[in-house]
């Protein structure tokens, strides 16, 4: 008998039927070749005593075959395996032979998007890649009970409005006030619920914005340096990029204003230039938002790291002194409360309420309640503002510990980027430095988070440049690695 | 004191929050003025009729967020400088801006954006709030909220520094991907070759189909859509600029004849065969081998969309066709919404061996970050078989509700609809006849309780007259009978 070939576990499991174990072990063999096809299987009773099941698991486990295709019951003559089984496609490779089981099977090629092929063209250059490196705040330093006694308060058994809520493609209306509420208390900007947008996704805001107002090929200047995961969703989207340089006063607009044609949409750091840290300067502004005022290009002002600012006052935002409404404002909470919350947000221009309202109803509607409720109680009880203050604080003493550790270790050999902000730290060192590969591996060997600034130049980057992520790392391992480093580059 | 609160209503807010969001208002407007003294706890808590340890948290709240300070022995003040540096643009809150809403040439949205606007509008407008019955959902009296609460706050201990690198992972934690490809093995007879590999967490509905348009499709090209078929799906595609060629299905499901007739072949072709959305059949055996053997020949992706795969009412339960996939075709979507509903988003697409590469790229650009918490509760809730347990139950009781709203039917309806087919899912298709206008069917439907809704946004084109969904998900099997019944006196009396 051709069954006795197929191994039967002893014991069989407790989590799954025992049917369907019986089952799968059958429908192995039979996609093996080790029952033929047009072979009668045993029947129902000697199945069952052969396996020391009952009879009526012994039946469930045929009938699911039969319901799957796998074996024909046939009047009279018993179950036999279906001549041609489910899978076995007329005229194409049959089972066993060069199907998806298959791994080696050669990839088959595919027509991807014009869109796909901009991202598959980025990946092979290096300049971008699947997987993400975490660059969020270290978990030990999460309001992790906090957030707890939150998730408790709106995960509750049966709450009816988990049910009756109807999610608004904008997000939760309570969050929106929260964070509305907060944006005008901490950044001066001007908002409303009704102007802000919650995202699960953050990449979807960058994205659905060139969708609707960009063309590919249309121009779109942004900061070079700047900040590459923006450049690159722009550059997937087809956008053409003039890179305009930044100096300490932010971007460079007299250079935007030199260009033939006006750009359709202008990417900007100002609170802390990513990666040079510089902050717009308030004539630059003026400038910027008279640029958009004529032309009609439309701002969009990143605020991602804006909370954390070491000295002095905050400057408001870009979109807060923005009287013609060009100006679309960014931010999100990740560099704060990474990796728990993953949410962003946007504030629009009036004008663009209801077509990204439309949009955004497309792509992404549901977004979890808890985590929405959640957050929005935890900006209205105030320990939002309470965490960052406990950050700040804490990373203004690292910052520091470092300054004065690099100081000690490279003397005048290097210069520190003088704005006291943000949670990387950009330095640069004089010519003589070591070059590349030795850094890297000095780099590597030390594990001090550090990483040249190649990736945020559009262009030719600059030699000797890169940045230190000083925020997550306590001072003393901050202090050996750092030790570590030094010694590795003169080894 | 007389101050003007108003206790907004909004049934997700604790009340003493409405009532420090109402003083913040006041604040914000200088009602309150700045150093001025707040009414005290009493009277406000006998103006507004509110107890007054409502009032103090109230008050507490305000306080923590540093609208007030409190003196002892004097009461509570309205701070004198507000939070944040920048307090003095505080006054500027709540008034609204102009509403400037430009006509539409004048917000020079690109093509793309146009086409995105119109769509995404559409679909807006055409909303049909069905939320009594839960949108056809699964009965939610059986949703496993308990376990879900408890697995979410077993995780909300996250201690695993080392893991944080592995959290971000655009495609989603390893290890719900693990627990999804035993799943889907185990549910769906689907193996997968590259293990998890080819498994990508999503983590929102519409965000799948956004990917996979996105990826495949250039604005121009065709894609098939079953007619009728789940509008929601059909519109994100439609907004990439794919051109929809609508093919009609039959008692066995897609109708792969009239997928040969097109004149150019599709890119790609989106079916339900687990349960046809609305139609409710199942796609037979030899329909799923020619619609394999179809797109196999032409070179076209199969999204395969298994959206209730578990309900079924005395039908054999079929293999998924991506169990079935040879020729590494097809592109598998399912979701969790209907075990969880709102409290749990997440939902997984698994790529054909030949889009994995690709497809890991573009959810890299559409969404980078997934759910921490949400991520691990899920793979535990699946690896502890909560998750089959719950949809058992749902099973059992979904065929008690469905069998009661049958019996109604039968009972009442006799006359004025055409005899149903079999079919999975948590709704019945009722097909009127009698010459009964929408509109008839519709009033008679409200008077009475009768909650069902028209099929005519699943129709690309014309949408036969009086075709009805009737959702059982959270049918009462004590009340339908009446209902039913009222329904038909209604309908009866109503038309003439």
């Amino acid at each position: 008998m051709q069954i006795d070939r197929l191994v039967f576990p002893e014991h069989f499991k407790t989590n799954v039927p025992v049917a369907r174990q019986i089952a799968e072990v059958m429908k192995e063999g039979i996609l093996q070749g080790l029952v033929s096809p047009g072979i009668i299987l045993p029947s129902v009773r000697d199945l069952a005593v052969q396996l020391k099941v009952s009879r009526s698991t012994a039946a469930r486990a045929i009938e699911e075959l039969a319901a799957q295709g796998y074996v024909v019951a046939e009047m009279g003559s018993g179950t036999r395996v279906a001549p041609r089984l489910p899978g076995q496609l007329a005229g194409g490779p049959g089972l066993g032979q060069a199907s998806i089981a298959d791994k080696d099977a050669p990839l088959k090629e595919v027509e991807l998007s014009r869109f796909a092929q901009r991202l598959v063209e980025r990946e092979k250059l290096g300049a971008i890649s699947a997987t993400v490196k975490y660059t969020g705040p270290s978990l030990k330093e999460m309001p992790l009970s906090i957030w707890r006694d939150l998730i408790v308060r709106h995960c509750r058994a049966g709450a009816e409005d988990l049910i009756s809520y109807s999610p608004e493609p904008f997000g939760f209306p309570p969050l929106r006030e929260a964070y509305a509420s907060y944006l005008i208390r901490a950044r001066a900007v001007k908002v409303t619920k009704e102007r802000l947008i919650t995202f699960a996704s953050r990449n979807l805001r960058l994205d659905l914005l060139s969708r609707l107002l960009l063309q590919e090929g249309d121009l779109v200047a942004m900061e070079e340096p700047g900040f590459a995961a923006a450049r690159e969703q722009l550059l997937a989207a087809g956008c053409r990029l003039i890179p305009i340089p930044v100096d300490s006063q932010g971007l460079k607009v007299d250079q935007l204003d030199a260009l033939q044609e006006p750009v359709k949409l202008v990417y900007v750091t100002p609170s802390h230039q990513s990666p040079t840290g510089a902050v717009m300067s308030m004539i630059r502004r003026r400038q910027l938002l008279d640029y958009a005022a004529r032309t009609g290009a439309y701002i969009v002002e990143d605020d991602y790291d804006s909370e954390f600012r070491y000295d002095g006052r905050p400057l408001p935002s870009l979109q807060g002194m923005d009287t013609n409404d060009r100006t679309i404002y960014l931010s999100c909470l990740w560099n704060v409360l990474a990796p728990l919350t993953r949410l962003g947000f946007m504030v629009l221009p009036s004008a663009l309420v209801e077509a990204l309202n439309a949009a955004k109803n497309l792509v992404e509607r549901d977004v979890s309640y808890v985590e929405q409720a959640a957050m929005a109680d935890f900006i209205n009880e105030g320990h939002l503002e309470k965490l960052i203050r406990r950050q700040r604080t804490l990373y203004a003493a690292r910052r520091q510990a470092l300054l004065e550790g690099l100081e000690r270790g490279f003397d005048n050999q290097i210069w520190t980027a003088p704005e006291s902000a943000g949670l990387d730290l950009l330095v640069r060192f004089k010519d003589d430095f070591p070059e590349v590969a030795k850094v890297d591996r000095a780099i590597l060997e030390s594990g001090i988070p550090m990483a040249g600034t190649g990736m945020f130049y559009q262009g030719e980057p600059r030699a000797h440049e890169y940045t230190i992520a000083f925020a997550s790392l306590e001072e003393a391992e901050m202090a050996s690695r750092l030790e570590k480093f030094i010694a590795a580059l003169k080894g | 004191m007389a101050i003007a609160i108003n206790l907004e209503y909004k049934p997700y807010v604790a009340l003493y929050r409405r009532l420090s969001d109402g003083l913040r208002k006041a604040i914000l407007e200088g009602r309150l003025q700045l150093g001025e003294p707040m009414p005290s706890v009493r009277e406000l808590s006998e103006s507004l009729k509110l107890s007054r340890a409502t009032v103090l948290k109230a008050y507490e709240d305000l306080r923590t967020q540093g609208l007030v300070v409190s003196l002892s022995g004097s009461g509570t003040f309205v701070a004198t400088t507000l939070p944040g540096d920048l307090g003095d643009l505080l006054q500027e809150r709540f008034r609204e801006p102009e509403p400037r809403l430009l006509s539409a040439p004048d917000l020079h949205l690109s093509e793309r954006g146009r086409q995105l606007y119109d769509v995404g509008y559409g679909q807006l407008q055409s909303h049909v709030h069905v939320s009594e019955l839960n949108y056809g959902g699964t009965p939610h009296e059986l949703s496993p909220a308990k376990e879900w609460k408890a697995l979410m706050l077993k995780h909300c201990a996250i201690d695993q520094e080392d893991k944080v690198a592995e959290m971000v992972a655009p495609m989603g934690l390893m290890s719900l991907r693990q627990a999804l490809a035993q799943y889907v093995m185990r549910r769906r007879s689907i193996s997968l070759p590259d293990g998890p590999e080819s498994i990508c967490v999503v983590g929102s509905k519409q965000l799948r189909l956004e990917l996979i348009g996105r990826m495949l499709l250039n604005s121009g090209d065709v894609v098939a859509y079953e007619e009728p078929g789940y509008p929601e799906n059909r519109n994100t595609l439609m907004a990439q600029g794919a051109v929809i060629a609508p093919i009609p299905v039959d008692e066995e499901g897609l109708s792969v004849k009239a997928l040969r007739q097109l004149p150019t072949p599709p890119k790609l072709i989106y079916v339900t065969p687990s349960h046809q959305d609305p139609l409710a059949m199942v796609m037979s055996m030899p329909r799923r081998q020619e619609l394999l053997e179809y797109s196999a020949a032409v070179g076209a992706f199969i999204l395969e969309d298994d959206f209730d795969s578990e309900f079924r009412y005395g039908k054999p339960v079929l293999p998924a066709l991506k169990a079935l996939d040879h020729h590494d075709c097809v592109i598998y979507m399912s979701s969790f919404w209907k075990v969880l509903y709102q409290s749990l988003r997440l939902t997984y697409l698994i790529f054909p061996r030949c889009l994995t590469k690709p497809g890991q790229l573009a959810k890299a650009y559409l969404e980078r970050h997934l759910p921490l918490i949400d991520q691990l509760a899920l793979a535990d809730l699946i690896n502890d078989g909560h998750l089959e347990k719950h949809l058992k139950r749902c099973q059992r009781l979904l065929a008690h509700r469905r069998q009661s709203l049958i019996l109604a039917i039968t009972r009442y309806l006799r006359d004025y609809i055409e005899p149903f087919g079999e079919g999975g899912g948590t709704h019945l298709i009722l097909n009127f006849k009698g010459g009964f206008s929408e509109d008839q069917i519709e009033a008679a439907a409200g008077r009475s309780g009768f909650v069902i809704y028209n099929t005519n946004s699943y129709y690309l084109g014309q949408a036969p007259e009086a075709q009805f969904i009737a959702p059982f998900g959270s049918v009462d099997p004590d009340t339908i009978d009446g209902i039913v019944k009222s329904f038909a006196v209604n309908l009866a009396t109503g038309a003439h």
